[in-house]
């Protein structure tokens, strides 16, 4: 049912493909899910830049070492399947990453073992779920 | 430079701080980005929608993104 592509590399992260939207281009990166991480996307600066983002001014932001930081902040759209997004987007180190804010719309489900990562886009769980439910009806 | 001015975060700070105890009541656990020149406010559930209001009304404008109640926006 899901056409977003998503699995887990070789250094054990979690990846999605995400297609990032700016003023310039679109591109397409394999960011990591971060479940840590409470906003919606991390971008380091050259790619902010260099797609095209707005930038919309700061947030405070609490680190994973309990530290606090005044963080850069821009506005992007993020596809994730066939669903787009805004993303509040902070502008730091080097690595793509999406957060909880952007999967609020998604199922999320994975196998560390078998290295499987499955995302549905919600709304289309519920209309298959519906329609599992009146095809059982209607078979009695 | 591509971070806010000090004396912008300052002043929106400021304004939240005067904030507070309205918005705390009225929209707990909620972002709220505050224009520091103006100092209109916008809040909304989803961060990413309280800043595209923002943005909407004053284009080109820094805004101060906070989660109200909370000591930040976001965490890692």
């Amino acid at each position: 049912m899901s056409n977003i592509i998503a699995g887990i590399d070789s250094q054990n992260n979690v990846r999605v493909e995400v297609e990032i939207q700016g003023l310039y281009k679109s591109t397409p990166y394999g960011a990591v899910i971060d479940t840590g991480f409470s906003g919606g996307l991390v971008l380091p600066l050259v790619t902010a830049v260099d797609i095209g983002l707005t930038k919309v001014g700061a947030s405070t932001v609490t680190l994973a070492d309990g530290s606090v930081q005044i963080v850069p902040t821009f506005l992007s759209k993020v596809k994730i399947g066939s669903l787009t997004q805004d993303a509040t987007t902070l502008i730091m180190g080097s690595e793509v990453l999406v957060g909880m804010e952007l999967l609020t719309n998604f199922r999320f489900c994975m196998s560390p073992l078998t290295g499987e990562v499955i995302i549905d886009e919600w709304e289309a769980v519920k209309k298959l779920n519906q329609l599992t439910e009146s095809l059982k009806r209607l078979s009695g | 430079m591509v971070n806010m001015s000090p004396i912008q975060i300052q002043l929106a700070k400021e304004e939240y701080e005067r904030l507070r105890p309205t918005v705390e009541k009225k929209y707990p656990n909620q972002f709220i980005a505050i224009d520091p020149i103006s100092k209109e406010y916008f809040v909304d559930p989803v961060s990413a929608v309280a800043l595209r209001k923002a943005a909407d009304r004053f284009p080109g404008r820094d805004f101060y993104t906070v989660k109200i109640g909370a000591e930040t926006a976001f965490s890692f």
